[in-house]
């Protein structure tokens, strides 16, 4: 696969949450999507596995998102990986690598409109070095502590590429 | 987004129809209740032409330990058969709870997948119901309104077993449970007061309003992944000789 090629893709229905703070089920005219609130940080946990053609430069996540209300101010977003593999991840506990974020985003000025954020991981650590064909974690979390756009985000897509 | 209800405004949602008329059947939502002072019915299913004869999911409040209650009355209102899970709900935190009723003369109460509690009244026979609610008991009033939200709740035609409950309680939707026998199943996402199975919708009464969404696993979505583009394969031409050119004993006639 070339550069910019789509590896993976996850929608709301795709989340497995997490125990506590997690986003929440919503929807919007119709559109599902995850309310992550304003003021307290909660994460979305998205499971698959890297295809076989991944070719090991690194990926992208590209995060779709409106805001329920706010037209104003800025969002912070995170994201983390965590390598499942082979004998590599005990189920019973969790090991994300470092998140990277895409932080200061200003929302739209409409607030139905979807805007489109990326975060690149560098292949490797950053990436919890997830390799081809392993089954893999990725967490997508609102900074809101650190943000400071009001009301809720909604999530409407996430998308990997291979950067 | 999850429904919520306000008990001193009698809010509800129904429709006209009963979800199911008689046992088997199960009974499962997610419920966040704000009262442990009242008996509450959450879900029913009812008979329109009297407070008497019902199916119902209730948060009893009004007991002692505040349990999940699954209870069951015949139509004169003379039988009645309530299960208490055995431990109860706290107030207002999000609580998965289960009605099973097998039969006339027996049903169970659940709460987050355990505590499970029986009730074995005989009513000897089903209530004729004909309609169905939430956030309430409207028979032809309406009775043992619910505070709090609700949902995604789930009707089956069959008595789930323990551990499908178990399933429920650990977050997994209705339709990944038994779906073959799932015959009701509202998300209530929003104000979307829509069965997605059976195809019912419900009318809302005094206005509900809506609250933030329990934690819940869904159905994966079908996910596409771009196929790699084929290389390009090289194929031999074979030599075209014109037939003109061809040995005549070579041709083939």
């Amino acid at each position: 696969m070339a550069s910019g090629d789509t590896l993976d893709r996850f929608k709301p229905q795709d989340n497995e949450p997490p125990a506590s703070n997690y986003a929440t089920r919503d929807d919007r005219n119709n559109h599902p999507a995850l309310d992550f609130d304003a003021g307290t940080n909660e994460s979305a946990v998205f499971s698959g596995v890297m295809p076989q053609h991944y070719g090991g430069g690194g990926v992208t996540v590209y995060i779709h998102y409106a805001m329920s209300t706010a037209i104003a101010n800025t969002i912070d977003w995170d994201a983390a990986f965590e390598r499942i593999g082979d004998q590599q991840q005990d189920l019973d506990s969790d090991g994300f690598a470092a998140v990277q974020s895409v932080d200061n985003t200003t929302v739209p000025g409409t607030s139905g409109l979807v805007d489109i954020v990326s975060i690149p991981f560098t292949d490797g650590a950053q990436m919890d070095s997830v390799a081809v064909g392993e089954g893999y974690r990725l967490k997508i979390t609102r900074d809101a502590v650190s943000d400071d756009a009001s009301g809720d985000s909604e999530l409407r897509f996430v998308e990997i590429r291979e950067t | 987004m999850a429904r919520d209800f306000v008990r001193a405004s009698s809010q509800y949602i129904w429709n006209a129809n009963a979800i199911l008329t008689g046992e088997p059947l199960t009974i499962a939502c997610w419920g966040n209740c704000d009262n442990i002072a009242n008996g509450q019915h959450a879900i029913a299913i009812t008979r329109s032409a009297s407070n008497s004869g019902w199916y119902i999911l209730g948060f009893g409040g009004g007991a002692v330990g505040d349990p999940v209650q699954a209870g069951a009355q015949n139509d004169a209102g003379s039988l009645t058969g309530v299960a208490n899970s055995t431990t109860g709900y706290s107030q207002s935190n999000w609580h998965h709870a289960c009605a099973v009723f097998t039969n006339t003369a027996s049903r169970h109460a659940l709460i987050d997948g355990g505590s499970k509690g029986t009730n074995t009244t005989d009513i000897v026979t089903s209530p004729s119901v004909n309609r169905s609610s939430i956030g309430a008991r409207f028979g032809s009033g309406v009775n043992n309104a619910y505070d709090g939200s609700l949902a995604e709740v789930g009707v089956w035609s069959v008595a789930l077993t323990d551990d499908e409950v178990i399933s429920l309680a650990k977050g997994f939707s209705p339709p990944m449970v038994r779906p073959s026998n799932l015959v009701f199943y509202m998300p209530l996402v929003r104000d979307n007061d829509e069965d997605i199975i059976g195809g019912l919708s419900y009318t809302a009464v005094a206005s509900p309003t809506i609250d933030a969404h329990p934690r819940v696993f869904y159905p994966h979505s079908q996910i596409t992944i771009p196929p790699i583009a084929p290389s390009p394969v090289k194929v031999p031409v074979a030599k075209i000789i014109r037939s003109d050119q061809v040995p005549v004993h070579q041709l083939q006639l």
